[in-house]
Parts: structure tokens; C-alpha cells; sequence
């Protein structure tokens, strides 16, 4: 028995010593293989934007409708029948911002800052607070649009009122 | 003594016979080619002067719209759908208690066409619920719009164009038989066609048939006048083969299908059978019934004999014998015939259409259009404009107009009311131009520059409201006595309605109970200038009179330009031009041009909102309280009453939630009316929102607006509860700092005894109502 034991101590030191020296330089040649390399670092979160909120305020479903036809067509560049359709919601619901701003990209959409500029404004103003990155939207809107009309200052300023949401 | 005529001479002269005989021919040539230039050039030229056509909105049909019966089936009736108990056919409509099912006719609508359609919905408590397009639940669906009026071209014809291969064919043979049986074999004369005539005739004596072709009567009524000679009639004939010589069958029917005259509508003659037929059977030539199309071919010999309206057993016996007619021919077969036979005459009830029953609106569609359109192509271009006229709502606005005049019993003879309303998107809806409305003439609502009198407060008010470091509506402001410098020795006087002096009261008091001398005061300390900015803001209109007197309204504007002003109110700071029209398409639909809405931000949202308070207290506590004689309780609105000097102008423009309406009274040779704001303008106002309005004002509190407890008879910060404070509205920290402590009870007593009694309003109730209302 201690000759069976005295065996294994007498494996064991050198196998330990010898992972030991072993896991070392592969320390060694690892860093010395990926000197050149940017160290690995783990990803940082970047700030990200608002996501638009969900406007809670009820619209009816034909507005809705509108709405939604309104919009296809101005992606599409039918911005004779994005205006038809979005004249016709606003009929119907002259106060809601939802329409509001998007009276205001249809004006934008036909160059007509000036005018695109009045909707946004209009639409911020009945906008509830409680939809921040609805409002900083509208407020990018309203820069650009000032922008387009070499109204610099003012841009920077609805860009400012952007930055605060 | 006889004359050298020897054989030699008449043998020379006969020799020379050709001559004349050539010359008579070639002037007859050079005649004929004269007259072919002149068919071909009509013919192929622009036909028709077709007029314009005004449309107004189409009526929205979607889950929650607000909607009443009686305004549904009224608006079904105008448009001409007949009332049935099962529709099958497109014009028709059914109504099971709360059901209604309509067969909507196809529209080319400004937002594009739509196909016929069948819409069934139910009308619970006055709103849509379980709205279905052709079996479908559907969000969104329209009744196509109603034509309401033309611009016209100076012959007063009324016309819709339609093509041969529209035209059904039994029409087409109904039309041949009864009136040129031979018209695929004739030449443009049928020899055949006048010896039948001339027989029937003989044998009748007298003259009971006609022998000219469609081709001559298409002949008589494109080219010539309806004369009877008969040098009118060769020519008829000659132009009839030229006519012939030129153009097809089809075409020479088409065109006799678009210009035969069938009948009349007010001043305008109805012709071709395109109008004809939505004139008689409010319905298109494309869905005519056999029964229908043998009438309007049984009217071509002479609508005004055989007016089905006013002569149906002579329009019926006429009709029956067109169907005869055609069965004899084998156009129709027997079952057809036995079915049709069967049929009463049928036709919309009272022929109701008139064109230009709305003139005073029709004018403003006018002049909108004269921006960007020549008249000449207004009458003659056929475009197809879509308005925003609301026909529920004029009608309505007529009536209440008619029952204001019905009330003011013989004075009604001298006065004259004009009205305008506009929609929270800013398009006008009704235009009443004159109390009789369907009048042609004098357009008030456009044209009658009035003094607007007290009209003109707000636009003091709101110009002090816009400096909120010194202005609130808990500010004073002494209405005493006040004398104004206008030259060298002259001065100006203001003196209230009641010659009486208030004494200090709030700005919100000035406006509700209309004090001019305050209001004259609060003006002098803005300066004329501010309130006149603040007056060209608000309105549009550079060109106000820079004198004082301006503050009490001594500024003539129509009641269009009133509304244009007031719309600014109403939409919370935002100016926009008022809008009549949405957009024109050409005679075949295509868009020409659109006339999207647009606003302006003339002043904040918040400082409006401050005014908007202090004019619907007008209503509930000042000059226009006399509005809930006729509106409900629950209707909440917002407005001011104007009256100018003397009593010579009663106005009201105020505002609800959904509709704007300005009302002027008054007299065309501007004597006194005896009427104030209140008794005048105020009633008709009051009548038409109860009528027309649905949607209640609300005043959603904007960013940058606090409400606070203010004592009401020192203007000083309280709390609620307090007696004899009110909730009022200010801009950011606008309020009053100094407090006021409660008075005690026995100080509460003296105090509402001591109030003047102009001012002395139940005043805990309305602090408790403005309570429930925040």
C-alpha cells in the first residue's frame, strides 16, 4: 500500500507540474498568436431611439382605414391619392394627431414645406404628453421642413426641442 | 311699233342657254359646299356646350357616424332613390324599422370610381352599427353625391353625354320605331316616311304625324331654329342628306341621343336622353327598365304634352304604343311586352331637381373656381367639381332662417338674414345668401359688407390675453365713462348698450356682458395699433380702417369674411382658408386639380384656449344665454352676439364642436331693426345648431394653461371653497399671487347685494357647472 501510494504521488507532482507549465504557455502562445488582434471585448450597449409608441387615444375604424390607404399610397409615391384618402380622414376627424402628421408628410412628400411645417406643428400641439418619441418624430419633421425653407435657426431649434424627448 | 326680233336673234340668244343655267348651278354648288363646311364643322367640332356640374359631398356612411333617420331619408329623396319594399334595382331603398338597404348607384367619386354597391346598416340611437357593402362588413362606404346645381352656358342647356354603346339597345329601338321607322334605309329624307305622314294625316284631318327623319330633327335642333316655313325646311332636308352623305348611322344616333331636347327643369331645358333619364327616373340610361326606356322615347315627340308628371294618361297611352310598336317589330318579345304594359308611369316624385337651388353657394364655387378656370370652360367645359356642400345641413339652415321670419311676424317684410357654415376642417357647408335661399340675386353672405358691432370684442380681448404679463381674464378694467381723441376738437363716446356704468369689472365680464365702454378702455391701453394686428392675424384682411372705433366693430365685413375670422377661434389659433371645393375632374373623370386643406398657427392654442372660455360663458352667463331656448342644455358652445349702432345689424357667430356658423340680420337699406345680437342673430344661430350640430365643444385644457380658484369680486387667487369664486384658466404663471382669505358668510350676503345687476348671475350655480365641466 504505501508503495501503491508513493506511485501515485510520484505521477501526480510531475502531471501537475507539468499541466501547470503547460496551460502556461499556451497562455504564451495564445497572446503571442493574437497580438495583432483587437482584444475580444464584449458589446457595449449602444443608446437606442424611442421606439414610437402605441397612440392609445380610440379613432375609428374607418379613419383607420383611411389612414392606412393614406400611408400605403405615399410609400408608394401616389401622393395624389395619399392626399384624396387623408383629406377625406380629416374630414372626419380634423383634431387627432395621427392624421395630423401625416397631412403633414403628405405636404412634405409634394414639397410643400411651409405648409408640412403648419400640420406638424398642429399635430405636436394635439399630441398628449405621454408619447415622447411620437413628439420628437413630429419635431424632426418640423426641423426638416424649416430646413427646406433656409430657416436655419428655427431648424436647429425644433432639433433642439427633438433632442430634449 | 314691234321689236327686230327675227328668228336670227332668238336662235343667238337660245345659243347662249347653258349660261344661266350654269351659273344658277354653279351658285347652287358654291351654296351646298357652304352648307356641307358648316355640318362638318359643328358635327366634328365641339358639339355640345356642356356645363359644369357641382356636386355636393357625399354623405359617409361608417360604425359610430352620427346619423337620424330623417336626415338619411332625406337625403335618399333629394337623390332621387325610390322607396320600395324589397330593392332589387340600383336607386332603390328599403327600410325595416331600424334596417336600412340601399341599392347605391356607381359614382366616379373624387377619390376614385366605385361600382354600384349594396349598403345595409342599422341606425341605433342616431349612430351606424352593423354597416355591410355587398354582403360584407365594411368600415367605410358613401352615398354617391347629389348634383346640386351647374354653371351654365348662356343658353341654358342641360346635358350628359353618353356613348352609342352605353345606350341599351331596346331604347335605341324604341326611339327608331316611334319616330323614324326607316331610319337604317333612308338617306336622310324618307319619301316613305312623309307619304305615311301625309296619309295619317288625310285620314285624321288634321296633323297627327310627323314626316321628318331623326336625322332631320337632329338637323332642326343642332343647326336651325324651331321655325315653320318651308324654305326652313328644304334646307332641313338638304343639310339632313349632307348629313347623311358624311356620317355614319351610329354616329348621327349618338348625337341625336345626346341633344334632343326632353324637357325642363326651372330655366334650364333637359336635353338627351343621358340627363333625361336621371331627371325623370333618378337613375342612369345604363339601368333603365323596358317600360322606362319606351317613356323617354314616348316624351322625344314633345315633353310638354306628354310630361309624365303632369299628364300620365297621356304619357302612358304614348308609352303603350311605343311598346306595341316594338313587339309588332319583333324588337321585344311577349313576356317582355306583358310586363312592361303593366308598369304605371313612374317618375321622381314632384320632378324635384331643380338646377341652382343653392345659388348663393353655387356663386361661391363660382369665384373659388374663377382663380384657376376661365368662365368659359366653367359653362362649356363639362368638369365635374366636387364641393363640400352639405345638403342636410342647408336645408335645415333654410328652415330655421324660414321660422326666424315666420316669428318676426311683419317685420319680417323689411329684414334680411344671410349665414354661412363651416365644418371643424374648415369647409363651408351652407351658404344663405338671402331669406328667400333659392333666390338668384344679391349674395349677402358674400357681398354685404356690415358693421360687425360687438363681434369685434374678442379680437380686444384676445390681443390683451396675448400679453399675460399683465392681462388675464381676472384683470380689471374700469367701464366708466371714456372719451377718445380722434382731431383737433373732436372726440369719441362710447356708451354701453344700457347707458349705465359698471364700474370695475373683469375682462371676462367685459366680454360676456359685451361693456363697451371696457372694452373701448382696455383697447386705448393696448394701443390701436396692437389691436388692429392682432384684428389682421385673426382675419386675413389687411385692410381694416386704422381709427378707434374699430374695437366696437365699426368695420364693414360679409358674413364670409366673419366666418373666415372666427374659424381661427374655432380651430384653436389656426387660420386657414375656408374651402368650397375638394377638387375638378374633366367630362371623363380625370382629375384637373385637387384643393387639399391648409392652415396657418396665427396664435398659440393656449392663449385661444383662454378665449374660447370667456366666449362660451357668453353663452352660458352673458348676451348669448338666450341660445338654450333652443339648443339642449348638453350642447356646449362657444360665441358672441353683435350688435352695430342703432340696432342696425344683428349678428352671432359662434362655434360647437363640430359646426361654425355665422348669422347676420338686418335690413338691405340699413335702417334700425330694432333687433340687438341677442334677439336677432342669436335666434336663427341658436335654431340652426340645434338642428345641424352633434358634437359638443370641448376645451381640453393645452400645455401651458392653469386653472386656479379666483375670487370673482376682487379678481384676487382663492380656493374652492370659497363662496363667490370661479375656475378660470391662465397662461404659465399667469394667476394672481395675492390671496384672498373666504369672506365670511354675513361679507358673502352683502357682497351678492351689492353687485350690479347686470353681473348678478346666480353665480355658486355656474362656479359649480364650471366645476363639472373641468
Amino acid at each position: 500500500m504505501m508503495k501503491r501510494a508513493d506511485l501515485v504521488l510520484r505521477g501526480a507532482i510531475p502531471s501537475i507540474i507539468v499541466l501547470f507549465f503547460a496551460s502556461m504557455m499556451s497562455t504564451c502562445v495564445h497572446k503571442l498568436l493574437t497580438t495583432d488582434k483587437e482584444p475580444a471585448i464584449s458589446p457595449v450597449e449602444l443608446p437606442s431611439e424611442p421606439q414610437l409608441e402605441i397612440i392609445k387615444e380610440p379613432m375609428a375604424p374607418a379613419v383607420q382605414s383611411l389612414l392606412k390607404k393614406a400611408s400605403v399610397a405615399l410609400q408608394e409615391k401616389r401622393i395624389g391619392d395619399a392626399e384624396a384618402h387623408a383629406e377625406r380622414a380629416y374630414r372626419m376627424e380634423s383634431r387627432d394627431y395621427r392624421v395630423l402628421i401625416l397631412q403633414a408628410q403628405i405636404a412634405f412628400a409634394r414639397a410643400k414645406a411651409n405648409d408640412a411645417e403648419q400640420w406638424a406643428l398642429r399635430a405636436l400641439e394635439s399630441l398628449p404628453p405621454r408619447y415622447p418619441a411620437h413628439r420628437r418624430e413630429a419635431w424632426l419633421l418640423v426641423a426638416a421642413c424649416r430646413k427646406a425653407q433656409s430657416k436655419t435657426q428655427a431648424a436647429i431649434d425644433a432639433e433642439r426641442e427633438a433632442a430634449k424627448l | 311699233m314691234r321689236l327686230p326680233v327675227t328668228r336670227e336673234t332668238l336662235y343667238s340668244c337660245l345659243r347662249f342657254w347653258p349660261v344661266p343655267v350654269l351659273a344658277v348651278l354653279a351658285l347652287l354648288s358654291l351654296e351646298i359646299l357652304h352648307l356641307d363646311r358648316l355640318v362638318r364643322e359643328k358635327f366634328e367640332g365641339k358639339r355640345w356646350r356642356l356645363p359644369s356640374i357641382v356636386y355636393a359631398r357625399p354623405l359617409e356612411l361608417f360604425e359610430g357616424a352620427y346619423l337620424n333617420a330623417e336626415d338619411l331619408e332625406l337625403e335618399l329623396q333629394e337623390l332621387g332613390y325610390f322607396k320600395v319594399k324589397d330593392p332589387l334595382q340600383v336607386g332603390e331603398y328599403s327600410r325595416q324599422n331600424e334596417r336600412y338597404d340601399i341599392k347605391r348607384r356607381a359614382f366616379n367619386f373624387w377619390e376614385g370610381a366605385e361600382d354600384a354597391a349594396h349598403i345595409s346598416f342599422r341606425l341605433q340611437s342616431n349612430k351606424i352599427t352593423e354597416l355591410q357593402q355587398n354582403g360584407q362588413s365594411s368600415e367605410l362606404s358613401r352615398l354617391d353625391p347629389l348634383k346640386i346645381g351647374g354653371i351654365y352656358p348662356s343658353q341654358k342647356e342641360d346635358r350628359k353625354l353618353v356613348q352609342l354603346s352605353q345606350v341599351p339597345r331596346f331604347v335605341i329601338d324604341a326611339l327608331v320605331v316611334i319616330e323614324d321607322r326607316d331610319f337604317y334605309e333612308h338617306w336622310g329624307v324618307s319619301l316613305k316616311g312623309i307619304s305615311r305622314a301625309m296619309w295619317s294625316n288625310l285620314r285624321a284631318g288634321r296633323l297627327v304625324q310627323g314626316g321628318s327623319t331623326i336625322t332631320q330633327q337632329l338637323v332642326k335642333n343642332f343647326y336651325l331654329t324651331p321655325e315653320r316655313s318651308l324654305k326652313r325646311k328644304l334646307v332641313e332636308m338638304v343639310y339632313s342628306v349632307l348629313l347623311e352623305l358624311h356620317y355614319s348611322k351610329d354616329e348621327i344616333l349618338e348625337t341625336y341621343i345626346n341633344e334632343i331636347y326632353l324637357g325642363h327643369s326651372g330655366d334650364n331645358g333637359i336635353h338627351g336622353f343621358g340627363l333625361a333619364s336621371e331627371f325623370y327616373f333618378g337613375r342612369s340610361l345604363e339601368s333603365l327598365s323596358l317600360d322606362q326606356a319606351a317613356l323617354l322615347a314616348a316624351i322625344a315627340n314633345g315633353p310638354s304634352h306628354f310630361n309624365p308628371s303632369r299628364y300620365p294618361e297621356r304619357a302612358k297611352k304614348r308609352r303603350d304604343l311605343v311598346l306595341e310598336l316594338l313587339l309588332e317589330e319583333k324588337k321585344i318579345d311577349k313576356k317582355s311586352y306583358d310586363f312592361a304594359i303593366k308598369q304605371p308611369i313612374k317618375v321622381r316624385p314632384a320632378l324635384r331637381w331643380m338646377p341652382n337651388r343653392f345659388p348663393s353657394f353655387i356663386d361661391l364655387v363660382r369665384r373659388h373656381l374663377d382663380r384657376d378656370y376661365k368662365a368659359k370652360d366653367l359653362a362649356e367645359d363639362g368638369l365635374h367639381i366636387f364641393s363640400s356642400f352639405d345638403p342636410i345641413t342647408q336645408i335645415k339652415a333654410e328652415k330655421s332662417v324660414a321660422d326666424f321670419m315666420l316669428f318676426q311676424g311683419k317685420a319680417a317684410s323689411k329684414l334680411q338674414v344671410a349665414s354661412v357654415i363651416v365644418s371643424e376642417s374648415g369647409e363651408v357647408q351652407s351658404v344663405i345668401g338671402d331669406k328667400v335661399a333659392s333666390y338668384h340675386g344679391f349674395n349677402r353672405a358674400l357681398d354685404a359688407k356690415r358693421s360687425i358691432g360687438s363681434l369685434a370684442k374678442p379680437v380686444v380681448l384676445l390681443a390683451a390675453l396675448s400679453d399675460p404679463s399683465k392681462y388675464t381674464l381676472a384683470s380689471r378694467v374700469s367701464d366708466a365713462a371714456i372719451s377718445i381723441p380722434l382731431s383737433p376738437g373732436q372726440f369719441w363716446e362710447p356708451q354701453n348698450f344700457d347707458h349705465a356704468d359698471h364700474g370695475e369689472v373683469s375682462l371676462l365680464t367685459m366680454l360676456t356682458q359685451s361693456y363697451n365702454r371696457a372694452t373701448v378702455r382696455l383697447g386705448s391701453q393696448l394701443g390701436l395699433k396692437t389691436v388692429l394686428d392682432t384684428f389682421r392675424k385673426l382675419s386675413g384682411i389687411t385692410d381694416i380702417p386704422e381709427i378707434p372705433s374699430i374695437m366696437l366693430g365699426s368695420v364693414g365685413m360679409s358674413p364670409y369674411e366673419v366666418s373666415a375670422m372666427y374659424y381661427t377661434l374655432f380651430s384653436g389659433g389656426y387660420r386657414a382658408e375656408l374651402k368650397s371645393v375638394r377638387g375638378v375632374q374633366n367630362h371623363e373623370g380625370k382629375s384637373l386639380t385637387a384643393y387639399p386643406s391648409s392652415v396657418q398657427k396665427v396664435f398659440e392654442p393656449s392663449v385661444i384656449h383662454l378665449l374660447q372660455y370667456a366666449m362660451r360663458a357668453v353663452i352660458f352667463e352673458g348676451t348669448g344665454r338666450g341660445a338654450f331656448s333652443y339648443m339642449p342644455m348638453d350642447l356646449n358652445a362657444a360665441g358672441k352676439t353683435g350688435t352695430s349702432n342703432d340696432q342696425r345689424d344683428s349678428w352671432f357667430a359662434g362655434f360647437t364642436g363640430d359646426k361654425l356658423a355665422v348669422v347676420w340680420v338686418g335690413n338691405d337699406s340699413n335702417d334700425p331693426t330694432r333687433l340687438t345680437g341677442s334677439s336677432g342673430g342669436l335666434h336663427v344661430w341658436a335654431q340652426i345648431m340645434a338642428k345641424v350640430s352633434h358634437k359638443s365643444l370641448s376645451l381640453s385644457q393645452p400645455a401651458g394653461v392653469q386653472y386656479q380658484w379666483i375670487d370673482n369680486a376682487s379678481g384676487m387667487l382663492s380656493s374652492a371653497d370659497c363662496q363667490g369664486v370661479r375656475y378660470l384658466p391662465f397662461l404659465g404663471d399667469s394667476a394672481p399671487k395675492e390671496q384672498q382669505p373666504c369672506p365670511s358668510f354675513s361679507e358673502t350676503i352683502q357682497n351678492l347685494q351689492s353687485q350690479p345687476v347686470t353681473s348678478g348671475q346666480d353665480k355658486p350655480l355656474f362656479d359649480w357647472f364650471f366645476k363639472l365641466m373641468q
